[in-house]
């Protein structure tokens, strides 16, 4: 019998089915984590663990994904319980330790936070995981462990990394919101990349050599998205700049412009966000 | 680098050399080459692991890639050293480039083999930082593709089988959705809100992306809309083949963002995850044709 029905409609995706709805649930829940749709995704990551079809290779993805939906909505002490069942089944993953990381930060568990951060760098040492644990703690305002997190992931970038200019302007960020930024350090960090590209316009201003106009000048371009890109980060990195100094209303209109003008998709936009949400 | 025709010639050798096909086409049968075990990355990418230089490195499978990729980060891990290639230079979404490669003296996939193996390199934050790289179509296309989500497999198959019976896993209907292979993208034709789009199907994209511009002049859409509903728009029925998917979870991006969905040559749409991790795909390379089923048909 030909089983290929080539006009008529075979099957809806997403319809579910009586088989195997574990797993319909958990790609429903990592659709809605993609989303942002935390509400969905903990409902959907819920039935597939009760579902009891789930393969069991995905069951510590189901609660790891349960517990980022979690920590979307702040709510971390579930998210912990999450994480715990998910390293008690799968205890080799270096993203599940740094996300338990994430959520003991924001239950304020900072030595409990920087055991399981260290787990993860022992699993997995690579510059993105300092960097991305340091801007967990600056999200939540501890600016020197930040700082002290930025400095490893600039040691851990490879020679040429083209982001490590940005690790070094977070580092300098969080050092001088932290009060511990080492100008004369800073500039040799920044001579010694060998670049004068973008973003190390950015850099120049953080070490004293380039005036604010210039700056903007420099991200200035013909093509409009980079100019779009440049201006963003020149207004959030600025903004940040004049908050170490206390310029509160300058850094809150630097900030509004970046959330205005960034591009949705960039840490600039969300973090220039959280930042204002946190000024007076 | 090589010339992309002498890479391709020494796989096919060293697979038949080791005697790994075992398909018998005048039987019908299907052979399997091997089964690599599907992890879900944080961003609902599938990943599979495969043994460079005897370390185990996490690769995504990424059908709307071209050349296999190792990250940054892999690459100093492995101890290798970078090359520029004279010949190949690949455009990654967002727009960014590379023409550097590693050559990495052993590939081994659950018992296949691949000595000397190039890979591109990929700047570092491109990716999740457990991903170590992309398997893309290079090595993919020399199999049948058979990704079993709802199982966590991915199954590469012989391609010597008898033309379309390759439905091993369910009794049940399926469907088959012809593809024309451009460079090595898997290009579809499927049916969005009743307008024809040329799409690539894409298990790298872990989120369906369309050009804004063409989803503008398609569908009339004005920015009031988009405004409206945080910058997307509510697409209703995507269907492909007897395939429909309702609400498509689907992101409009401009052009200038993307850089892979602005020129006439380009599709316009990248079939994401969000809808294929609903599905059981068999890639037929061979035929031009995938096969679908239901993720949880068995």
């Amino acid at each position: 019998m030909n089983r290929v029905l080539a006009a008529a409609l075979l099957f809806v995706v997403g319809a579910g089915s009586a088989l195997a709805a574990g797993y319909d649930d958990f790609s429903r829940g990592v659709n809605a984590n993609n989303r942002g749709d935390a509400e969905t995704a903990i409902s959907a990551f819920s039935a597939a663990l009760a579902s009891g079809d789930l393969a069991a290779a995905y069951i510590p993805t189901a609660h790891v994904g349960r517990a980022k939906a979690y920590l979307q909505k702040d709510n971390c002490a579930e998210a912990l319980s999450d994480l715990d069942d998910g390293i008690k089944l799968k205890a080799d993953d270096a993203d599940v330790f740094y996300l338990r990381a994430d959520a003991k930060v924001c239950l304020n568990k900072l030595d409990a936070a920087q055991i399981d951060f260290n787990q993860a760098i022992g699993l997995r040492p690579r510059a993105p995981y300092y960097e991305w644990f340091a801007q967990i703690q600056w999200l939540h305002g501890f600016f020197p462990q930040a700082a002290e997190n930025f400095a490893q992931a600039v040691k851990q970038a490879a020679e040429g990394n083209k982001h490590k200019p940005y690790i070094l302007l977070w580092f300098a960020m969080s050092a001088g919101r932290a009060g511990t930024f080492d100008q004369a350090k800073f500039a040799a960090d920044v001579s010694a990349l060998g670049s004068d590209e973008w973003p190390v316009p950015l850099l120049d201003f953080y070490r004293g050599k380039t005036a604010v106009d210039k700056v903007y000048s420099e991200a200035a371009s013909k093509d409009a998205q980079i100019a779009i890109n440049q201006k963003c980060e020149a207004d959030f990195y600025i903004g940040e700049w004049q908050l170490a100094r206390k310029n509160t209303a300058d850094a809150k209109s630097l900030l509004q412009q970046a959330v205005g003008e960034c591009p949705h998709g960039f840490i600039e936009f969300s973090f220039a966000q959280a930042e204002l949400k946190r000024l007076p | 680098m090589r010339k992309q025709s002498l890479i391709a010639m020494s796989l096919a050798a060293v697979l038949f050399a080791s005697g790994g096909a075992r398909a018998e086409e005048e039987n019908c049968r299907l052979g399997r080459y091997a089964s690599l075990p599907i992890a879900f990355d944080q961003d609902g990418g599938a990943t599979v692991p495969i043994t460079l230089n005897g370390q185990v490195q996490t690769m995504l499978v990424d059908t709307g890639g071209a050349y296999s990729m190792l990250t940054e980060s892999a690459v100093a891990q492995l101890n290798l050293s970078p090359m520029t290639s004279q010949y190949v230079e690949v455009q990654m979404f967002g727009g960014l480039r590379s023409n550097q490669y590693v050559t990495v003296g052993s590939l081994d996939m659950a018992g296949i083999h691949f000595p000397n193996k190039d890979f591109m390199l990929m700047p570092d934050g491109f990716m999740p930082a457990a991903d170590n790289g992309i398997l893309a179509p290079d090595i993919l296309k020399i199999f049948d593709v058979d990704l079993d989500f709802a199982a966590g497999k991915l199954n590469l198959m012989s391609q010597k089988h008898c033309r379309g019976q390759v439905v091993y896993w369910t009794q049940d209907p399926y469907a088959q959705i012809p593809f024309f292979l451009v460079g090595w993208h898997l290009r579809i034709k499927l049916q969005l809100d009743g307008q024809e789009v040329l799409a690539d199907l894409d298990t790298g994209a872990f989120r369906s992306v369309m050009s804004l511009e063409t989803a503008k002049e398609l569908f009339k859409i004005d920015d009031a809309v988009l405004s409206k509903n945080n910058n997307r728009y509510p697409f209703k029925i995507l269907s492909l083949h007897g395939v429909t998917v309702n609400n498509p979870d689907i992101v409009l991006l401009p052009d200038a963002e993307s850089k892979v969905l602005d020129d006439n040559r380009a599709p316009k749409m990248l079939l994401g995850m969000g809808v294929l991790r609903q599905l059981h795909l068999y890639i037929a390379y061979k035929e031009h044709k995938i096969y679908v089923t239901p993720a949880s048909a068995h």
